[in-house]
C-alpha cells in the first residue's frame, strides 16, 4: 500500500497496515526532520523492522541527500531477518513503480560467518578464521608473495584488488546469504567486499559492536557521514553493551600469555634491527609526527570520534620514551610485571584510575603520559614488524588497552582487583577488572557526530531512564500500545502454588523446598495443559541449575517427561543452537516441549518462539542481577552520584526489561498467541508492575494479578479454547489493521483516488468502527 | 560345507546336535549345522525364522544352545509349528566353551531385537518373546539376566532404524480376500472381533449360527481388515520417560535397585558408555552382579543428584571412566555439525560477529564448569534429542540446507500474514442445471412443491428459494452467494438447529416411549442386522452376471432367508404376548420389522426372477 505522511509518500509492502506501524512511522518521521535523537518503543511482534525500513527508505529516497541508513542489531539471525525484510520491501517498491536507482543494501559480519576460502572457512573458531586469513591477505605477505611466488594467498581476496571499488558489487539488496554466494559465483571474498563497498551502500546493516565498540568501530563506522541515520533495533540493553565495550578483565593467564607476547616482540624487533633497521627508523619518524592525521580527519569532520583515543590524545606526539622500539617493548614488559606483583595480593582492592595510576608510578616510575598511547603505540608496533597472527598478541592487546583506557579516564572507570572468584571460593583466581561505569562514553561519540540517532525497542520502559544513562536527549520519545481485534496474549502473575505458599525467586526463600515443589508444580500443570511448545526463563544459570537439579530428585521432571520432552540452555552456543533445532521438531512433529533457559541468556536475546514454538512463556522470578557483585554495586553508585538514578530503580528497571523481553519473545504478530506466566510474589506490586511496557501492563487486569497455580491453569485452559477458534482476519480492520480509507479516516493522507470514494469508505468504516470513528468525523 | 550366493560364515564350532557330532556354521544368512564328513547341512535355519534361544545354565556341566526357529512357510505341519535345535559343544575348556557359545548368542540376540523393534506384532504373534525369552531362560535370575539381554540391548543402542524394511510384519504379505482365507487373516479376523463388540455379536448370530459363510461375512468387510492389518503394524513410539531408577527401602533400611532386563536395555541406550564398560567387564572381570551393584553406587550414576548421594559412592575405576567418557563427548562441540542447522538458531554466529569484551560475567550468570549439574543437564537434552530420533529415524535430510530453504525460513519468520489481503479461497460453482427442483428435498411434500414450481414457472419463475426458507423457518437471505452471507458458519449453525428442532417436532414419539423391552429390541435389532447382511450378499450376486457358482450361492441366501423370516415371525409372536406399558406393542414391533419383511421378499422375487430369466434364454 502506499500512504502519505505529511507529504513524504510511504511505501508499505503490505495490504493493510497496524495502526501502531503508523504512528511510529509517524514518529520516526519527525525526529528525520527535525534532525534529532529518537526513543521509540514499539510491542514485539508488531512489525517494527518492517515499519522502519519503509519510512527511512522512503526517506532517503524521496528527499535530497539521500541519508545514509545504518542499522544496527543485536544478533546474526536478526541482521539476516532486516536485510530479508529490506530486500522484500525494495521488490515491493519496484513493483509500485519506484527507481530507486543504484540501491545498495548490504550487512556487515564477520570473517567466520562470510568466508568462503575452502580451506580457512572449516575452521570453527572466529579467531582462529581472523588469524589464518590475515596470513594469507595481509598486505607484506602478498607483496612478499608478488617478489618470491609459491606463497600462498587468497584469490578471494586478490581478485576484489583488481577492481575499483565502485565496480565491486552490483546494485541490490543482499542478504549475508546473498552476500556469500555472489562471492562464490564472482570468486570474490565476500567480507572483504562488503567493507570495501561501504561508502557506496544505502543502508547497512550489522551489530551493535560494529557502531559502539571502538576497536571495531575505528575500521568500517569511522567514515560515515554526519547526516546519516542511525538506528539501534532491540536496544533495551544498550547500556550494557556500551559497558561492555570498555570494560577489561585481566587474569593471570592474560598476564602469562602476554609476557610470552613481549619475549616474542623483543626476538622480533632484534631481528628486524639486524635485518632491517629502515623500517623501524621509518616508524619512529611517523612516530615523530604523532597522530596528527587522524587529528586532522577528525577535525575536517571526517570521522567518527573514537573514545579510546581521545581527542586530547591526538594533540600530543607520542612520547619520546616509547616512540624506539626496544624501549617500549620494555616497557610493556615492566607494565605487565606490576600487574603480575598486584595479583599476588590476597585481599579485594577497588580504587579509581587515578589512584591506580598513582600506584603505579609510585612503584615502577611509569608515567600517565605513555601509558595513554600504549594502544596506539601496540598497533604501530606490530604493523612495523609484519606480524599477521593477531591472536597470539590478543592477550598483550588487551593489556595495552587497558593501560590506555586507565590512563585516560578519570571519571566513569573502576579498577577492581578480586583475588577469589566468589566469597565461597577458596582457590585463588585473581582478576584485575577494568570496569566502566558510565554508559554514555561509549555512545558519546556516535550521539555527537550523528543528527539522528534512533533507539527502539519492543521494551524501554521506564522510557526516562535511557536519556539519563546515555547522555542524550530525544526529540521525540513515544510507547505505543498494541491494538488488538482479540486479546492475543495474556499476560498472567502467579503468586502462589495450589497450596496457597507464596512463590518468589527472592534470594531468602528461592530453595526453600515449597518454593521449588511449587514452581514444578506450575511447570507441570502448563506442560499438561499447553499444546506444544513452552519456554521457561530462570533469573540465573546458577538458580537453574540448581532448580533443575531438585526437580529431578523429587520427581517433578519426571511427570514434565510424560508431556513433553525436555531441552535445557547450556552454556555451549553450539549445543544450545542444536537444542533449540530439536525443541522446535519436537514442537513440529507434536510431541510438544519445554525450553529451560536463563533471562539474559543467548536464548533469551534473538530467539523468537512465535506460534508452536512458544504457546506459553513461563518466568519464574524476577531476573535481577546479583546484587553483591562488587562492580554492579560500583555502578550503582555511580548512577546515584551523576544521574540521581536510585538503586532500586534501576535494579528493577533492570530486572524488568529483561523479564519482558523473556515474555515478549511469545508473541509475532497479531493473529499468534501466547501465555505469559509471570511467576513471583513481587509481579503483583505496583511498582514492579509500573516498570513493565505499556503494552503488556494495560492487559494486566485484576483478575490475573494475584493467581494461584490452579486458578491459573483454569485461566489458561479458558484462553487457549478462546485462541483455538477461527479468527476472521476481517474484524481486525479498522480496530488493529488500517487500510488507505482508515488512515484518512483517522486524520492522515492517504492514497485514493477520489473524495467520494473516501467518503464512501469512511461512511463504511464509520459504522463498522462505532463511536470512536464518529468522534473523528 | 557348501555355502549359499552370497554366503560367508562368520563362526564355526564343533558342537553335537541329536546325539551326533558335526559342526555348526553361522553365516550371514543362515545358521547351518554338518553332520561330520557331510557336506550339506542337516539343519539349516535362516534368520528370518528363528524365534527364539534358550542357553544353559552357568552350573551345569553342559555348555548348550537352544535355537528355536519357526517352520519355513510350505513346510509340512502347520502354519504356526515351530521346532527347536540343541547344540552342545564339544570343548574339553568349558569356559573357552561358554565364550564360543556367546558369539552365537549375540548374533541371534541381534538378530532377534532387529525383528521385534521392525515388527511390532511380534506381540500377538506366537514368534513373540525374542529378547525377552532369552531372559526367561535363566530362572533364578529374574533381576539380572546374563549377557543374552545385553545383545539384545546392544542391538537396539546401535539403533538400526533401517532394520524395519528387512523384516516388516508378517501382514504385509498377508492377502486379504483369498479363499480359503490364510492363517493371518483368520488371525487378523480374530483381533477384529475382539476389539469390535458390535461385530463380534453380529459374527455370531450370523455366521456362528450358521446363516452367512465364514468367507461371505468378511468379504465385504475387507477394509476393515486392512485397516486392522495396518493398525496392527504401527510402532509406538519412544516413550520420553526419562530413566529414573528409584531404590525401594526394605526393611533393614537399605535401599534395593532392581535391575530387569528393559531397564538394563534403557541404560544402555541413554549411556553407551556403561555398555562399553559393560561388555569389556562382564563377565570375565566382574560379575553381572557385582557391575550393576558398582553402577548403582558409583558417582556416575549420581550425577546431578545432591551432594550427600553422590558421595555415597567412592571412586570406581570403571564408572570414572564412563564420566569421562561421557564429559569428552559432552565437551566435543565439534560433534554438532553446525551446518545443517538453521540459520536462525545457530547461535554461535551471533558469538563469532563480536570480539570478546567486557567484564566476565558474575558468578551466578557462569554455568558450574565442573559441576555434576551440568552433565545432567546435558543427559537431559541427549535424552530429548534419543527420543526424537527414535521417532524421525534417519528421515531428517542430512544436506545442508540450501539458500532456498534459507530464505523460505526468513521469509517465514519476517511477514506478517495478516497485513495482507486474504487470497480469495478457490470456490467451484455449484453447477445446478435445474434449479428449481434444488429444494424440493428438503420440502416436507415434494408433489406438492413440484406443482408450485410448475405453477411458478408458469407465472414467470418466482424464487424457489421463499418455500426452502418458510420450510426451515430461518430467517435469513439465502438467495445471496453464500461468500457474502456473512458470518456463514452461523447461518449454517442456525439452519441446522432448526431443521434439528423440527425433525424432533415432528416426531410423534421417541423411542424410549415405546416401552419395548430390552430383549424384544434385541431380536429386533438381531433380524434387522441379519436380514440387510444377507441382503446385501444377495444383491451384490445378482449384480453380477449370473454363474452357475454365483447361482447355487444366492440360492443358498435365499433359503437362509426363511430363517430370518421364522425369526422374525418369532419376534412378533414374541411381542404378542410380552408385557409392556405399550399396549399396542405388538403392532408397533410388526410396523419396526415391516421394511425387512418387505425387502426379503422384494429380495426374494427378484431372485426367483433371476432364476427364470436365465432358464428362458436358454431355452
Amino acid at each position: 500500500m502506499r500512504f502519505y505522511i505529511d507529504d513524504l509518500p510511504v511505501i508499505f509492502p503490505y495490504d493493510y497496515v497496524y495502526p501502531e506501524q503508523y504512528q511510529y512511522m509517524c514518529g520516526l518521521k519527525k525526529s528525520l526532520d527535525g534532525r534529532g535523537h529518537a526513543m521509540l518503543e514499539m510491542p514485539s511482534g508488531t512489525g517494527k523492522t518492517i515499519s522502519l525500513l519503509s519510512l527511512i527508505i522512503a526517506y532517503q529516497q524521496f528527499y535530497p541527500g539521500r541519508r545514509k541508513l545504518v542499522y544496527c542489531s543485536r544478533t546474526v539471525p536478526e541482521i539476516d531477518k532486516a536485510l530479508a525484510e529490506l530486500k522484500r520491501l525494495m521488490e515491493y517498491r519496484r513493483s509500485q513503480g519506484c527507481e530507486d536507482k543504484d540501491f545498495l543494501g548490504l550487512g556487515l559480519t564477520s570473517r567466520k560467518n562470510l568466508c568462503i576460502h575452502p580451506r580457512v572457512s572449516k575452521e570453527r573458531k572466529g579467531t582462529v578464521v581472523d588469524a589464518k586469513c590475515r596470513q594469507i591477505t595481509a598486505s607484506w605477505v602478498r607483496n612478499k608473495a608478488k617478489a618470491e611466488g609459491n606463497i600462498e594467498v587468497c584469490d578471494f581476496f586478490e581478485k576484489i584488488q583488481t577492481l575499483e571499488s565502485s565496480e565491486l558489487l552490483p546494485t541490490g539488496v543482499y542478504t549475508l546469504d546473498d552476500l556469500m554466494d555472489y562471492g562464490r559465483a564472482s570468486g570474490m571474498c565476500p567480507y572483504y567486499l562488503a567493507r570495501r563497498v561501504i561508502p557506496f551502500a544505502d543502508v547497512i546493516i550489522y551489530s551493535f559492536h560494529y557502531m559502539l565498540d571502538p576497536k571495531v568501530a575505528e575500521m568500517v563506522s569511522k567514515e560515515f557521514e554526519k547526516d546519516s541515520i542511525i538506528v539501534f533495533d532491540e536496544a533495551h540493553n544498550i547500556d550494557s553493551i556500551c559497558i561492555d565495550s570498555l570494560s577489561i578483565d585481566l587474569n593471570q593467564r592474560t598476564l602469562r600469555a602476554s609476557t610470552d607476547s613481549v619475549e616474542r616482540l623483543t626476538e622480533r624487533v632484534e631481528e628486524m634491527k639486524s635485518q632491517n633497521s629502515e623500517k623501524l627508523r621509518d616508524e619512529y619518524e611517523r612516530l615523530v609526527d604523532g597522530l596528527r592525521d587522524a587529528l586532522a580527519a577528525r577535525e575536517e569532520d571526517l570521522i567518527l570520534a573514537n573514545p579510546i583515543l581521545p581527542d586530547r590524545v591526538l594533540h600530543e606526539a607520542i612520547p619520546g620514551n616509547i616512540r624506539k622500539a626496544e624501549h617500549f617493548v620494555r616497557f610493556l614488559k615492566r607494565f605487565i610485571e606490576y600487574l603480575k606483583a598486584r595479583m599476588r595480593v590476597m585481599h579485594v582492592v577497588a580504587e579509581t584510575t587515578p589512584s591506580f595510576l598513582q600506584h603505579i608510578k609510585e612503584i615502577t616510575f611509569i608515567e600517565r603520559k605513555p601509558l595513554r598511547f600504549c594502544a596506539e603505540r601496540l598497533a604501530s608496533l606490530v604493523r612495523t614488524l609484519e606480524i599477521t597472527d593477531l591472536e597470539e598478541y590478543g592477550a598483550l592487546a588487551k593489556v595495552a588497552a587497558f593501560a590506555t583506557l586507565c590512563a585516560t579516564y578519570d571519571t566513569g572507570f573502576m579498577v577492581l582487583f578480586e583475588p577469589y572468584e566468589s566469597d565461597h571460593s577458596t582457590v585463588p583466581n585473581p582478576v584485575l577488572h577494568l570496569a566502566c561505569l558510565d554508559a554514555a562514553i561509549a555512545i558519546k561519540p556516535v550521539f555527537q557526530r550523528f543528527h539522528t540517532v534512533i533507539i527502539t525497542s519492543g521494551t524501554l520502559s521506564p522510557m526516562e531512564m535511557y536519556p539519563k544513562m546515555l547522555d542524550f536527549v530525544p526529540v521525540v520519545q513515544d510507547s505505543l500500545t498494541m491494538t488488538l481485534a482479540r486479546q492475543c496474549f495474556a499476560p498472567l502473575v502467579v503468586t502462589r502454588g495450589s497450596d496457597q505458599v507464596t512463590m518468589s525467586s527472592k534470594f531468602e526463600v528461592r530453595n526453600d523446598p515449597a518454593v521449588v515443589r511449587n514452581y514444578g508444580n506450575l511447570l507441570i500443570e502448563m506442560a499438561r495443559a499447553v499444546p506444544d511448545g513452552i519456554v521457561a526463563f530462570f533469573p540465573s544459570y546458577l538458580y537453574m541449575e540448581s532448580i533443575v537439579a531438585m526437580w529431578n530428585e523429587n520427581g517433578v521432571l519426571k511427570d514434565v517427561w510424560k508431556h513433553k520432552l525436555i531441552f535445557v540452555e547450556t552454556p555451549d552456543a553450539a549445543e544450545t543452537s542444536v537444542a533449540l533445532q530439536n525443541y522446535r521438531t519436537a514442537c513440529n512433529n507434536g510431541r510438544g516441549a519445554v525450553l529451560l533457559s536463563v533471562a539474559r541468556g543467548k536464548v533469551s536475546e534473538g530467539i523468537d518462539f512465535d506460534h508452536n514454538y512458544g504457546r506459553a512463556v513461563i518466568m519464574f522470578g524476577i531476573p535481577y542481577q546479583y546484587t553483591e557483585s562488587r562492580i554492579l554495586k560500583a555502578r550503582l553508585e555511580f548512577m546515584r552520584e551523576s544521574h540521581q538514578i536510585r538503586e532500586n530503580d534501576f535494579l528493577t528497571f533492570d530486572a524488568l526489561r529483561h523479564a519482558s523481553q523473556c515474555i515478549g519473545r511469545v508473541l509475532r504478530g497479531k493473529t499468534d498467541y501466547g501465555l505469559m506466566v509471570l511467576a513471583d510474589k513481587r509481579y503483583s506490586r505496583s511498582d514492579k508492575r509500573s516498570k513493565l511496557p505499556k503494552w503488556i501492563n494495560t492487559c494486566l487486569t485484576d483478575t490475573s494479578l494475584n493467581l494461584s497455580t490452579d486458578m491459573a491453569v483454569a485461566l489458561t485452559r479458558k484462553f487457549l479454547n478462546l485462541m483455538a477458534q477461527p479468527f476472521d482476519m476481517q474484524a481486525q480492520l479498522g480496530v488493529s489493521m488500517w487500510a488507505n480509507e482508515h488512515i484518512v479516516l483517522y486524520g492522515g493522507r492517504g492514497d485514493i483516488a477520489s473524495d467520494a470514494a473516501v467518503a464512501a469508505v469512511a461512511n463504511g468504516a464509520a459504522l463498522a468502527n462505532g463511536a470512536e470513528a464518529m468522534e473523528v468525523e | 560345507m557348501l555355502l549359499l550366493p552370497g554366503e560367508s560364515i562368520k563362526h564355526t564350532s564343533e558342537t553335537t546336535c541329536n546325539k551326533e557330532d558335526g559342526s555348526l556354521y553361522f553365516t550371514n544368512k543362515r545358521l547351518a549345522w554338518c553332520k561330520a564328513g557331510s557336506p550339506t547341512p542337516t539343519v539349516e535355519v535362516l534368520h528370518d525364522h528363528f524365534s527364539g534361544q534358550q542357553v544353559s545354565k552357568a552350573e551345569t556341566k553342559k555348555v548348550m544352545l537352544r535355537v528355536t526357529a519357526a517352520q519355513p512357510p510350505g513346510a509340512s505341519g502347520g502354519a504356526q509349528a515351530s521346532v527347536t535345535h540343541t547344540f552342545t559343544w564339544k570343548h574339553a575348556d568349558k569356559d573357552a566353551a561358554i565364550a564360543d557359545r556367546e558369539k552365537y548368542v549375540a548374533e541371534l540376540s541381534v538378530i532377534m531385537s532387529k525383528r521385534s523393534q521392525g515388527g511390532a506384532t511380534a506381540s500377538g504373534s506366537s514368534a513373540a518373546p525374542s529378547g525377552h525369552a532369552t531372559s526367561a531362560a535363566t530362572p533364578g535370575q529374574s533381576g539380572e539376566s546374563p549377557s543374552t539381554a545385553t545383545a539384545a540391548a546392544s542391538a537396539s543402542a546401535s539403533g538400526v532404524p533401517g532394520s524395519s524394511t528387512q523384516s516388516a510384519s508378517e501382514y504385509v504379505k498377508v492377502k486379504i480376500g483369498a479363499v480359503p482365507a490364510s492363517a493371518e487373516e483368520i488371525k487378523l479376523r480374530q483381533d477384529v472381533l475382539s476389539k469390535n463388540a458390535e461385530l463380534a455379536k453380529l459374527h455370531k448370530s450370523l455366521v456362528v449360527s450358521g446363516l452367512v459363510p465364514e468367507d461371505e461375512f468378511w468379504s465385504t468387510r475387507k477394509h476393515i481388515l486392512e485397516t486392522q492389518a495396518i493398525q496392527s503394524q504401527l510402532r509406538k513410539g519412544e516413550s520420553s520417560t526419562w530413566l529414573d531408577l528409584a531404590p525401594t527401602t526394605q526393611e533393614s533400611g537399605n535401599f534395593k535397585y532392581t535391575i530387569t532386563p528393559s531397564v538394563a536395555r534403557r541404560v544402555f541406550k541413554e549411556f553407551p558408555q556403561v555398555k562399553r564398560a559393560y561388555v569389556e567387564n562382564v563377565p570375565h572381570r566382574i560379575s553381572e552382579k557385582q557391575f550393576w551393584k558398582s553402577f548403582v553406587a558409583s558417582q556416575f550414576f549420581n550425577r546431578g543428584r545432591s551432594a550427600e548421594a553422590g558421595k555415597g559412592g567412592g571412586r570406581d575405576a570403571i564408572f570414572d571412566k564412563c564420566t569421562q567418557e561421557e564429559d569428552a563427548l559432552f565437551d566435543n562441540t565439534s560433534r554438532h555439525d553446525l551446518e545443517l542447522l538453521n540459520n536462525l538458531l545457530n547461535l554461535t554466529r551471533t558469538e563469532e560477529d563480536s570480539v570478546e569484551t567486557g567484564n566476565a560475567a558474575d558468578f551466578t550468570m557462569r554455568p558450574a564448569s565442573k559441576d555434576s549439574k551440568l552433565a545432567l543437564i546435558r543427559r537431559f537434552n541427549r535424552h530429548s534429542e534419543l527420543v526424537l530420533q527414535s521417532v524421525l529415524g534417519n528421515k531428517r535430510k542430512p544436506d545442508v540446507p540450501s539458500s532456498v530453504v534459507t530464505s523460505q525460513a526468513l521469509e517465514s519468520a519476517t511477514v506478517l500474514n495478516d497485513l495482507a489481503v486474504p487470497e480469495a479461497e478457490k470456490r467451484v460453482k455449484l453447477n445446478i442445471q435445474d434449479k428449481s427442483r434444488y429444494f424440493t428435498s428438503m420440502t416436507t411434500d415434494a408433489s406438492n412443491t413440484r406443482s408450485t414450481t410448475d405453477a411458478h414457472e408458469s407465472q414467470g419463475g418466482a424464487d424457489p428459494l421463499v418455500s426452502a426458507r418458510s420450510t426451515l423457518k430461518v430467517s435469513f437471505d439465502i438467495s445471496r452467494p453464500l461468500s457474502d452471507c456473512g458470518d456463514v458458519q452461523a447461518t449454517m449453525a442456525s439452519m441446522l438447529s432448526s431443521a434439528h428442532r423440527q425433525a424432533m417436532q415432528r416426531r410423534p414419539n421417541r423411542i424410549q416411549e415405546l416401552h419395548i423391552p430390552d430383549d424384544l429390541s434385541h431380536a429386533v435389532a438381531e433380524c434387522h442386522g441379519a436380514g440387510t447382511e444377507m441382503l446385501r450378499h444377495l444383491w451384490a450376486l445378482l449384480r453380477l452376471p449370473p454363474t452357475a457358482d454365483r447361482q447355487t450361492k444366492a440360492g443358498k441366501i435365499v433359503v437362509a432367508f426363511d430363517g430370518v423370516l421364522k425369526r422374525i415371525d418369532e419376534t412378533i409372536a414374541k411381542a404378542r404376548v410380552a408385557e409392556s406399558k405399550n399396549a399396542n406393542i405388538a403392532t408397533t414391533v410388526e410396523r419396526m420389522l415391516q421394511p425387512i419383511t418387505t425387502s426379503l421378499r422384494t429380495g426374494k422375487q427378484a431372485y426367483e426372477h433371476r432364476r427364470l430369466v436365465p432358464a428362458k434364454s436358454a431355452a
